[in-house]
């Protein structure tokens, strides 16, 4: 299951998604929620927005987690649009034979979402400022 | 020189002032300065595209120098603010 979208997302759905396969023995599971705070400001809500070849780069992603390490299912999803605090916006789901490699996929793919992956995070603070996450330094 | 389109994304689409713009140039080089030059003064517009990447045609320039990227006519230069996913 590959994905991005606004529709809010299901960490059961996910995981049955992987979950059907005989020969995995460990699955791993990374959910990434929307926090209160960033760098000490508290934060009420956060937009997040995706070039339209967004599933490119996801799926460039995944296949090279796929090509290093022995995954048997893989799923990952993000989602777009306004979130609030507590909601989930990104979902990697990941099923090897054993836990260390999946660990290790699972970990590859959520950090190179964040590194090559195009969305993009607008939040707002409660006073009221609002800024793009990383943009303008 | 030949006509580009420079087409911006988030947090580059807001400090340019718009979604999209037509500009002369023939390298990337040529057309960062082009509109950096547009919008003179503009710190918040050149700190953004400093941090951004870039994509000509859909692929990206990645780490090579911008005044070795040829833009044929009617390429679509696109402004790729950090990413800030997950």
């Amino acid at each position: 299951m590959l994905g991005v979208g606004d529709a809010p997302l299901s960490v059961a759905d996910v995981y049955a998604s992987v979950a059907d396969v005989p020969s995995a023995g460990g699955i791993d599971l990374f959910v990434g929620v929307v926090r209160n705070e960033d760098e000490g400001r508290a934060v009420t809500d956060l937009g997040y927005s995706a070039h339209p070849d967004v599933m490119n780069y996801l799926r460039e992603v995944v296949e090279k987690a796929v090509n290093q390490y022995p995954i048997h299912a893989v799923s990952a999803v993000h989602r777009v649009g306004d979130l609030k605090i507590g909601d989930i916006a990104v979902i990697v789901a990941v099923a090897c034979p054993k836990r260390g490699e999946a660990f290790d996929a699972c970990r590859q793919i959520i950090d190179q979402i964040k590194e090559t992956v195009p969305i993009w995070k607008r939040q707002q603070f409660t006073d009221g400022d609002s800024e793009w996450v990383g943009a303008e330094g | 020189m030949t006509i580009v389109t420079m087409r911006y994304w988030a947090a580059a689409k807001e400090a340019a002032g718009t979604s999209e713009e037509k500009i002369y140039a023939d390298t990337l080089a040529t057309a960062l300065d082009v509109v950096r030059g547009k919008r003179e003064g503009d710190s918040r517009f050149a700190n953004v595209l400093a941090r951004s990447s870039f994509l000509v045609d859909s692929n990206p320039v990645g780490r090579r120098a911008a005044d070795t990227i040829l833009l044929p006519e009617g390429a679509v230069i696109e402004v790729l603010p950090p990413f800030a996913g997950g």
